[in-house]
């Protein structure tokens, strides 16, 4: 279980799709680097994501770890902006999702905002979660 | 003097609904005269994964939207609710710093005076938190503040309050150059007790009846007349009134008791489709109000809180709004997205079934 410090110094992160553009090769960056992943520059500057991205593939998660309510659907999103990320889709039926053998393959999402778990002393995690759109 | 009032607003009701039917018939009632009696059809629930802080989030996003500004320029963030997530740890700033009121890029925080509180008056705290963004725009303390009214409400399982306690939120951005030009407000309240949540408890106990004549109707007459009163306005100077909906029946008697037609009420009366969102609820009528408001005409909005107190508001709607009103989601938007869940869903959804 994370402490409560990892869990505030990650808040930027969480509340906000707030990213790094690479000012040498121009990569969007996100989560956040020191170096950028293609050419290893270090001159970044934040980059405010759209918080849109279509679904590249997705699963049902059924036995969730300490703090989380399963079943969820956790899938891996394409953003706009190019990074691959991994998400929580919320605001879905999971019945709907089994029934369909793609899944949530190419469906088009965007960013809300949802209590992501709650740790063992009771403090509630915020932060991204994905909508259909 | 600068015109001052609301700049941007945004709604959110979760898609989740569960009928007055459905409650009944796990009491073992009979629904035709709770139907009747509360003229509510169905109720909004907040999922397992949504409170009064992510709805609050939502609501602003679309507020902040519509007001069309940079959220760094906002100073103030009030939220009224009586279902704060946490007894000790505020809702505000989480909302804060969510909306980017600190800093719009999240790695660079910026200092800035922001003031903020959560604040608790029953159902009428969202409206006292849009006085107080007032009162810091009009003195030039601060160029924008939020309110916000939201609410997870709760009933007791049985209890009559469980038919209509639904979940909303409702955000509203206090600035000068308005879509909504705040005319002037007035608060009445008495020591009245006719609804109450003692610390540590999960649900609230109320005084039936009383809630009514000497409670909501006293406070939301005598605020509405000491509006009118010191405006110098009458009830045919008002084109749309919202007052606060304990139910769908309260309303429509305390507008037939002022005078004001029922038509009035039509656009702002949201309840029969998402309950008693508490809080929210007027603010909520507010925003469904402004979604399709038109330039020139005069809005009352009189909220209500239990213990006992009343907030009322006139709104002039300025040109400005035509703008507003074609960006972001609308109250009906969200209203007419859900899903109906049956009884055992809904104790699950909202934490009355506890594993421990």
């Amino acid at each position: 279980m994370l402490s409560v410090p990892v869990f505030w110094r990650m808040n930027k992160e969480k509340y906000k799709m707030i990213g790094k553009k690479c000012l040498d090769c121009g990569l969007v960056i996100f989560p956040n680097r020191k170096n950028c992943p293609s050419c290893d520059s270090q001159k970044l500057e934040e980059f405010g994501l759209s918080g849109k991205g279509k679904i590249y593939s997705d699963t049902i998660i059924r036995v969730a770890p300490d703090g989380f309510e399963a079943p969820y659907i956790t899938a891996l999103i394409k953003l706009e902006e190019g990074p691959m990320i991994v998400g929580e889709i919320t605001g879905v039926d999971i019945e709907d999702v089994e029934k369909n053998p793609q899944g949530l393959v190419d469906k088009e999402v965007s960013i809300t905002f949802r209590k992501i778990m709650l740790n063992e002393n009771g403090l509630r995690v915020y932060g991204l979660k994905f909508l259909l759109e | 003097m600068d015109k001052t009032g609301i700049v941007g607003w945004g709604s959110y009701v979760p898609r989740f609904r569960i009928k007055i039917e459905e409650i009944a018939r796990i009491w073992g009632r009979d629904a035709l005269p709770i139907l009747e009696g509360l003229g509510v059809d169905e109720k909004a629930i907040a999922g397992s994964d949504e409170d009064t802080i992510t709805m609050s989030v939502e609501a602003g996003r679309t507020a902040i939207l519509r007001a069309g500004i940079n959220p760094v320029k906002i100073s103030a963030l009030f939220i009224g609710s009586e279902s704060h997530p946490y007894a000790v740890n505020p809702s505000s700033t989480v909302v804060s710093e969510a909306l980017g009121f600190s800093s719009a890029f999240g790695n660079t925080f910026k200092e800035k005076t922001i003031f903020m509180g959560d604040l608790e008056f029953a159902c009428k705290a969202g409206s006292a938190g849009m006085q107080i963004c007032h009162a810091f725009v009009k003195s030039n303390e601060i160029e924008y503040g939020m309110a916000i009214g939201a609410d997870t409400a709760q009933g007791k399982p049985g209890d009559a309050l469980e038919y209509t306690a639904g979940s909303g939120a409702a955000a509203f951005i206090l600035g000068k150059d308005p879509v909504a030009e705040l005319e002037g407000t007035y608060s009445f309240g008495t020591d009245t007790s006719d609804f109450w949540r003692n610390e540590g408890k999960k649900y609230p106990n109320h005084g039936a009846r009383f809630t009514g004549e000497p409670a909501y109707f006293k406070h939301v007459t005598n605020a509405t007349k000491g509006l009118m009163e010191k405006l110098s306005l009458g009830i045919d100077d008002f084109d749309k009134v919202v007052f606060h909906t304990p139910n769908a029946k309260f309303p429509l008697r305390a507008a037939k008791i002022l005078g004001f037609d029922a038509s009035k009420l039509k656009e702002g009366l949201v309840v029969p489709k998402i309950g008693n969102t508490y809080s929210g609820a007027s603010l909520i009528g507010l925003a469904s109000v402004l979604d399709s408001a038109k330039p020139g005409e005069r809005i009352l909005v009189t909220s209500y809180g239990s213990g006992s107190g009343s907030d009322s508001f006139s709104f002039m709607i300025t040109n400005k709004i035509l703008q507003a009103q074609k960006l972001g989601k609308k109250t009906i938007d969200y209203i007419n997205n859900k899903k109906y869940v049956d009884y055992g869903t809904y104790v699950k959804l909202r934490g009355k079934l506890l594993r421990e």
